[in-house]
């Protein structure tokens, strides 16, 4: 992770909005800004996690990334394995065809993301079928990364619907790891599991990443989740990030009030823990309506007028610390102790 | 892709093929309605073999003559191989009515594989052996004879062709136009799909006898039979395809939202193979039992427009029209055999919905059996 090579993932203003409609002829009335702004980079190697709550536009900025959706605006530089850059966002589809063997994506529920009429070494194998490699090639390294990740091989004929979660999750990082990729979008790729399989497949997660120099945009909702795997963490709230730190900084010096709200909600195995959680009023605000000023504004017990009117940008607060406040340098706000 | 999978299948692993075919022995009432249609077409297909008669040759001494019973016991009660007696006509005094009894003075034994009528097998070879008769001049009707003095049983052989062909002819141009407006409508959605979905509608929501009623009438009365026998074919298809066309967008719109879809979006599957390998698998196996419940539709819908007369007309034969012979009351009354082709129509019905109704809990791969 030196600071000289060149990010895998550069992301900058990247947007994405939903036209809504209305009546019979179908009247474009306005927008749902699902993804408004944002900008990132990930490092090579590097698991970037992505939190914030439901509709925060998380999953919507990783499937834009991918192109599994087109995004409106922005751009998203993918540095490939051969050192050359393109430009994900202005590619078309069918010139992402070569590229996506370089990025791909692991699904949240692995019931709904394995076509139910495969059989499983099809399912793994399709990647590079579309990649048009021979059938016996497809073959072999179906079988050598189904080992990778802890699959039987004598299964590899079943359909999917012979296998447990677990399993099926982890046909699905199979699938998403056969074309050798140097960067995943995992969109909560644990939160459909059990608890007790959730570590297995969070290991193995880390475990392809040293294996296979991978970096990984991780997309969840569970703190805890976070503190294990993530190097930094991006906040997102109503399709903008309101924060982006190193871990350890995030979890110990929040610099913004919702990031603050997310930490004292979680839970902490010390019966002595007396903090109370801070509890926000109010439903998150829709994205096709979003509050003047800072979205967060009607929530935050710390707002002042300027919050009411003013968007306030994504600013370095520290080296290497970004929050989207205006109080952030008054603000002395509580953090968790991180282990 | 397939073949992959099943050349790595392991001696003593079913195949998916396999497991259907299983659940479907299961229902044994499918599986028997199966062999039933499977031997019906088979016969229907070579109607000239199994017809005792030509269908159109007739009987001057034997109009409406009842079907002939088969015995196997003489007045002596001396075992026989099957045979029938000849026949004889006797006048009623008081109600003038004639009256077919049988001769007992003579015997016809049923032969197997008797020469009779020559005919031309499909149209091609010149064959004259029959599947099963008498020596003339006895006589087997075993299910009568129509006012003509008509063999019934072959005529509804020979009907029966007509009736299954027209419907399997029907479902398939049905089958297309379903497909290619269900597959424009939920693939591409937007404007086309609320075009094709007002479209389907405005179809539906016209009663469906004044609309084949009109259609039919399309069809010039100078055309023959086998022009009318297509015509009434897209008739009934024009009408028929807005059902599938439904199904198939309902699916595909369905199917389109799911993971593995986006799944194989992001893993470079061109929209071709997305459509045959993911969506088009997820509902064929409910395509065909679509297809397996349409088919007595068609069929009802060529008997309901032939009854009527709107269909094909005489000397056509198809089970709509050997109907014709029973629609008033003195035929129901005193020659009830002429309804034979009605429950013949019923019967293979009920074989088609058994068979769509075991075919449908096949193909069900998430259905513990």
């Amino acid at each position: 992770m030196s600071e000289t090579e060149l990010p895998v993932l550069s992301v900058r203003a990247l947007q994405k909005h939903f036209p809504v409609e209305r009546g019979i002829i179908r009247r474009t009335v306005g927008a749902v800004k699902a993804v408004d702004d944002v900008s990132f980079d990930i490092a090579p190697g590097e698991i970037l996690a992505l939190v914030g709550e439901s509709g925060s536009g998380k999953t919507t900025l990783g499937r834009c990334i991918v192109r599994a959706i087109d995004p409106t605006g922005g751009e998203a530089t993918l540095t490939r394995r051969d050192g050359t850059s393109v430009d994900l966002v202005r590619t078309p589809q069918r010139g992402l065809r070569s590229i996506r063997s370089d990025m791909n994506m692991i699904f949240q529920d692995p019931f709904s993301s394995l076509s139910p009429r495969m059989p499983v070494i099809d399912i793994i194998g399709e990647p590079l079928r579309a990649q048009g490699i021979a059938r016996r090639e497809i073959h072999a390294r179906v079988r050598e990364m189904a080992a990778l990740v802890g699959l039987n091989l004598d299964y590899l004929t079943r359909y999917p619907n012979a296998f447990s979660g677990g399993q099926r999750q982890r046909i699905c990082i199979a699938r998403a790891l056969i074309t050798n990729p140097r960067f995943i979008v995992a969109d909560e790729p644990v939160s459909a599991l059990d608890v007790s399989i959730q570590a297995q497949i969070l290991n193995l997660l880390q475990d392809m990443r040293e294996r296979l120099n991978l970096s990984y945009l991780f997309i969840t909702h569970d703190l805890s989740v976070v503190e294990h795997m993530a190097d930094r963490v991006a906040v997102m709230y109503i399709g903008r990030i309101v924060e982006l730190a190193p871990k350890s900084r995030l979890y110990a010096t929040p610099r913004h009030p919702y990031t603050e709200a997310l930490l004292s909600a979680v839970l902490r195995p010390d019966p002595e823990a007396r903090d109370q959680p801070i509890l926000l009023t109010g439903e998150s605000a829709s994205p096709a309506a979003p509050p003047q000023g800072c979205h967060f504004h009607p929530r935050c017990r710390y707002a002042q007028d300027i919050c009411r009117t003013v968007a306030p940008q994504l600013t370095e607060v520290a080296p290497g610390h970004a929050s989207a406040c205006h109080l952030s340098k008054e603000l002395a706000l509580r953090g968790v102790g991180t282990a | 892709m397939t073949a992959l999978a099943t050349s790595m299948a392991p001696a003593g692993m079913l195949s998916q093929r396999q497991l259907i075919w299983r659940r479907f022995c299961r229902h044994r009432v499918a599986l028997a309605s199966l062999w039933f249609i499977g031997i019906l077409y088979v016969v229907v297909l070579l109607a000239e073999i199994f017809a005792p008669y030509d269908p159109f040759a007739r009987n001057p001494t034997g109009l409406l003559s009842p079907p002939t019973a088969v015995h196997i016991f003489d007045d002596d009660w001396q075992l026989h191989r099957p045979f029938v007696y000849g026949r004889k006509v006797e006048l009623d005094r008081q109600t003038f009515q004639r009256h077919f009894v049988e001769d007992r003075s003579q015997r016809y034994p049923i032969r197997f594989m008797i020469r009779g009528a020559p005919y031309d097998l499909l149209g091609i070879v010149p064959l004259d052996i029959h599947a099963f008769g008498v020596d003339a001049p006895g006589a087997i009707f075993i299910a009568g004879t129509d006012s003509l003095g008509r063999d019934l049983f072959s005529r509804m052989l020979f009907g029966a062709r007509t009736s299954l062909f027209v419907g399997l002819l029907g479902l398939g141009i049905g089958f297309v136009l379903g497909l290619i407006f269900g597959g424009l409508s939920g693939y591409y959605g937007g404007a086309i799909d609320t075009l094709i979905q007002r479209f389907t509608e405005f179809l539906q929501s016209l009663p469906t006898l004044p609309l084949w009623m009109a259609l039919a009438a399309l069809v010039p009365k100078e055309w023959t039979p086998t022009q009318v026998y297509f015509g009434i074919s897209s008739v009934l298809a024009i009408i028929g395809w807005t059902g599938l066309a439904r199904v198939v967008r309902g699916k595909l719109l369905s199917l389109r939202e799911e993971d593995y879809v986006m799944a194989a979006k992001v893993n470079g599957v061109s929209e071709w193979a997305i459509i045959t390998r993911h969506l088009l698998p997820g509902f064929a196996s409910y395509l065909i039992v679509h297809l397996t419940l349409a088919v007595p539709q068609m069929i009802l819908g060529e008997v309901s427009l032939s009854f009527l007369g709107l269909g094909l007309r005489p000397p056509a034969v198809s089970l709509g029209t050997l109907l014709l012979d029973a629609q008033n009351i003195q035929t129901v009354t005193l020659s009830p055999w002429l309804l034979y082709p009605g429950a013949f129509v019923i019967l293979i019905v009920v074989a088609f919905n058994f068979l769509g109704d075991g075919l449908r809990d096949a193909v069900d791969p998430y259905r513990q059996s």
